[in-house]
This record gives structure tokens, C-alpha cells and sequence, in this order.
């Protein structure tokens, strides 16, 4: 989820548009999970 | 039957929130009803901006679950975002064997990651990344493979 709730109200939190290094090897670094992604694409869903 | 019901700001309906909050169980939880409402109250009104689309997750007509997605980047990478996913109470931590014996989560998440590839064939696109509400949460999208990027909570998915 990219909402949360402040003073009861939703507001909307956005990815960080600046990382350090760290976290963007971590990023960059982070194989495609092939497998999940087959599992996923290999399904039909009855979207209406 | 299994059944993907997606609103847009084109297809949306009048007193979509309504609807959807009379036909999804809440938790019993005071607060965290409150909350649920909150955010499908929202989550209604981002749709009629364009701003997200909704994909109501339905079995014989009845509403397992939702989600829902928009665009955004993290740092320069195009990503979806997915700005909200909920689960009717009585199908939390369920397998159902009409959504190939997976959780209505994992359903609803696999759909995001299908949806994500269709775009990818287009535009560019590098990731599935969102923000949980708590740390019970955090501890759910690990086992459905997402990422922590750092202490903010961040998470994401290459694709």
C-alpha cells in the first residue's frame, strides 16, 4: 500500500525518489523471480 | 466461478464505496474497521480521478477481495505501485481451490505481476513496489516474494 492514515484521513506516500547506494545495488541487484513471474503470466483471469 | 470485475474512471459506478463496504467483511477490530473503510472510501474516489484503477476480485458473485494499481518510480525506475489490496475477513489465510489452490492475496498479487508483463511489452517498466500499512503486513508480502528495500517499509518485486 502506498496510502496511510494521518488525523483520520488518507494521505498518499510516494516511493523514494533518492536512494543511497546500498539500497539501490539492492534494487538493481534483486533477480527477477522467473519462476513466480511464469507462475503468474501462465494463468488466464476473467477480467470483466 | 471465478470472476475480475475492474474499475476505471470510465466504468466506475455510482456509490462504488457503498457497495463494495456492504459486500466485503471488515475486521472486527474497531480501529482497523475504521481504517479499512477509510481507505476503500478513498481508494473509490482515487478511481473516479483516474488516479488508480480497481480490480474486485469475485467468486459466484460474491467479493473475495480487491486491489489496486497506478504508475509511479522509484528513484528513476518506472514501477506499479499497488496502492491498496484487502481481503474479506472470511477468506484471510484461506487456500481456495477455484483460484488454483493459492490465497485470495496471492491471487490478487499474481494478477498485479500478470497485469505489470502486459505493460512491460509497451512501456517501460521495472518493478512492482508498495508500502505496507503495518508490520504484520510486511511479514505477509515477504512470503509473497516482495523485497524490503529499506527502514521506510518500501518493498518491491523486479519483473
Amino acid at each position: 500500500m502506498a496510502l496511510s492514515i494521518k488525523n483520520d484521513k488518507v494521505i498518499t506516500i510516494v516511493p523514494p525518489k533518492k536512494l543511497s547506494s546500498n539500497e539501490r545495488d539492492k534494487l538493481v541487484n534483486t533477480p527477477v523471480n522467473t519462476k513466480l513471474i511464469k507462475k503468474a503470466t501462465s494463468r488466464k483471469y476473467n477480467i470483466v | 466461478m471465478i470472476e475480475i470485475k475492474k474499475y476505471n474512471s470510465i466504468t466506475t459506478e455510482y456509490q462504488l464505496s457503498k457497495k463494495l463496504l456492504e459486500s466485503l467483511e471488515l475486521s472486527d477490530l474497531l480501529e482497523q474497521k475504521h481504517r479499512e473503510t477509510l481507505f476503500i472510501k478513498d481508494i473509490c474516489k482515487r478511481v473516479e480521478k483516474s488516479k488508480t484503477v480497481l480490480y474486485v476480485l469475485k467468486k459466484d458473485n460474491e467479493n473475495l477481495g480487491l486491489i489496486s494499481i497506478s504508475a509511479t518510480s522509484i528513484e528513476d525506475f518506472p514501477a506499479l505501485q499497488i496502492d491498496f489490496l484487502f481481503v474479506s475477513k472470511k477468506y484471510r489465510g484461506l487456500v481456495l481451490e477455484e483460484l488454483d489452490n493459492v490465497k485470495t492475496s496471492e491471487y490478487l498479487i499474481e494478477l498485479v505481476i500478470s497485469i505489470a508483463k502486459d505493460i512491460q511489452e509497451n512501456i517501460g517498466l521495472k518493478y512492482i513496489v508498495l508500502l505496507p500499512d503495518n508490520k504484520d503486513l510486511e511479514k505477509i508480502y515477504k512470503e509473497l516474494n516482495f523485497n524490503k528495500l529499506n527502514k521506510t517499509g518500501w518493498m518491491f518485486i523486479s519483473i
